[in-house]
């Protein structure tokens, strides 16, 4: 089904190029192939966790698949909302990181072999600790694609509705983060291993990923800062939300190895 | 000085300077000796790293003081906008509920830091926790180790009974990973399992008691010493445990009786790591996840609202 998912977003991905050289082809075709792929991948994460008897969100594909889940959910409301500006550029650039993250989810470094949680992963905090931060998470790489396109973009207009979009998501995405990577995280930590903190390094790249959007915000809300520092504090803060995610578990080690 | 102290300058420096001064640390152990700093990270950034002090980074004045700039700057803050939202015509205290949560949970987690204990134990059943002498006495009744498909652990289990000062007997209860126990303020997780070469003995109070190899016991008023694993001289190639009693030797095989005593099992047996902790932080810290929780949804429900 994931594999499903990501040929349908492929072809939305390809629907939407199209689109821009043939303007006779129907808008309303877009959405289906992007639909279709967002169903795959909910079914797939259903699916699994029914197999399981456990949500399905304790290994590095499961986690991908819902990330990519609820990231290409976002995409699929996108045009259809009225209270964020919508850009074309960061609709498809979205659809790019989705199909990203299913790519990782295809490779060795993820496999899919269906493997029942080891009684650290076994509680209900895991669940919120993880379904919440990567619905922090799909935000953050909403303002991520925005960020880009501000950068690339001459159009002020553009730019203008780029950078509204960044914060936005990033304001919506962060108390999610919050909740789900440090919180949630640090009561699933006292009930598994009797300490709320650890400073695992997991646990303090969380950290450092959540004090980098505390200071874009601070930065952009309150100093009235836009222009190209925000957006490039909006590419560095998904960075280090990717490295959080990936980078811990390949590179360094810790507790937290069980997303390998 | 006010106007340093709540200065958003402050708060930038402050958050930027925790970011970049934790990212290095997080790039090699922490705690560790000496040595193996120099062994693991060579001549140069082994002696760095334990001259500076990043070797133990989250207890140091690298992050010490970003953290206490941030402290007071949040602290400074979060005092001044108080004041104005009381005088508001129309105050609004869901930043400042948050602000408020963060400064309890660095306060708590301080507190917690420095308050809480814990001890991390190696037990078998018949073991008894080690706990004050006026307190409830927990017995391990039973380790079980359950796997999905004979490999893959599914559980870590600790049976124990839970006696009132005075009884014989209390009731069974379980300690499994993510489900700690609490005993009068002390919390009991399960950390671990090993299986060892045991000899479990009944004892008159039909309690069973795992022995690993040169340890003893006392039941009742039989002393047993478990040696090793032996065959009895007079049927060979049925094993046996090699036994102290009451300083007399003999090999004992599974289900003999001496006296008060059974041999129950012998061989590979299930033994439980437990770590005992007390945290009088704990309510402070939940505490402040709450005022966290609570500050953002009245953030959220007021843009909601707005928009």
């Amino acid at each position: 089904m994931a594999t499903f998912g990501f040929f349908a977003i492929l072809a939305a991905l390809i629907l939407g190029a199209a689109q821009v050289f043939s303007k006779g082809l129907p808008r309303w075709l877009v959405p289906i192939p992007l639909a279709l792929g967002t169903l795959a991948l909910w079914a797939e994460f259903i699916a699994r966790t029914w197999a399981l008897g456990f949500p399905a969100l304790t290994g590095m594909f499961e986690s991908l698949v819902f990330f990519s889940g609820a990231l290409s959910l976002l995409l699929l409301v996108y045009p259809y909302q009225k209270k964020f500006p919508f850009l074309p550029l960061v609709y498809y650039g979205g659809l790019v990181v989705v199909l990203g993250l299913l790519a990782l989810a295809s490779s060795p470094l993820a496999p899919s072999t269906l493997v029942p949680p080891i009684p650290a992963l076994k509680s209900g905090w895991l669940a919120l600790h993880v379904s919440f931060a990567f619905i922090g998470e799909a935000f953050f790489a909403v303002s991520f694609v925005a960020a880009l396109v501000y950068l690339l973009s001459r159009k002020e207009e553009v730019k203008k509705s780029a950078d509204r979009l960044m914060y936005l998501t990033i304001a919506l995405g962060y108390p999610l983060f919050t909740l789900g990577a440090l919180i949630f995280g640090a009561v699933w930590a006292q009930y598994a291993w009797g300490r709320w903190w650890g400073w695992d390094p997991k646990e303090t790249w969380a950290l450092v990923t959540w004090l980098f959007y505390t200071f874009y915000l601070h930065h952009r809300l309150f100093l009235k800062k836009t222009g190209k520092v925000s957006a490039w504090l909006a590419v560095i803060g998904f960075v280090s939300t990717l490295f959080t995610f990936f980078g811990v578990n390949f590179l360094l080690a810790g507790l937290h190895s069980y997303g390998r | 000085m006010i106007k340093v102290l709540t200065s958003l300058r402050l708060t930038l420096l402050s958050l930027g300077a925790l970011i970049l001064l934790t990212i290095p640390a997080t790039l090699f152990p922490q705690g560790l000796t000496q040595d193996l700093y120099l062994e693991r990270l060579g001549s140069f950034w082994g002696p760095l790293v334990w001259n500076t002090g990043y070797h133990n980074f989250f207890t140091s004045l690298w992050f010490l003081i970003p953290l206490g700039l941030f402290t007071l700057n949040l602290g400074a803050c979060t005092l001044t906008r108080l004041f104005k939202q009381f005088k508001a015509k129309k105050p609004f205290f869901g930043p400042d509920v948050l602000h408020v949560g963060i400064l309890l949970l660095i306060a708590a987690s301080l507190g917690s830091y420095q308050s809480r204990s814990e001890v991390v134990l190696d037990l078998g059943p018949g073991d008894e926790l080690p706990f004050s002498n006026n307190g409830p006495r927990i017995l391990i009744r039973d380790v079980k180790f359950e796997t999905y498909d004979g490999k893959r652990p599914k559980d870590w289990i600790t049976q124990v009974e839970v006696l009132a000062p005075g009884a014989s007997t209390g009731p069974l209860q379980e300690i499994k990973v993510n489900q700690p126990l609490e005993v009068q303020g002390i919390s009991l997780y399960q950390q671990g399992y090993q299986q060892r070469v045991a000899a479990v003995i009944v004892g008159p109070d039909g309690r069973p008691t795992a022995l690993t190899e040169g340890s003893q016991r006392t039941f009742g008023s039989t002393t047993i010493k478990f040696v090793a694993l032996m065959e009895k001289k007079d049927r060979p190639g049925v094993q046996g445990a090699g036994l102290i009693v009451n300083e007399v030797p003999m090999v004992l095989e599974v289900g003999e009786s001496l006296s008060e005593v059974k041999l129950e099992a012998l061989g590979l047996q299930g033994f439980t790591t437990l770590k005992a902790a007390s945290d009088p932080g704990f309510f402070w810290v939940l505490g402040s996840f709450c005022l966290i929780g609570v500050g953002f949804g009245m953030i959220a429900f007021r843009k909601i609202k707005e928009a």
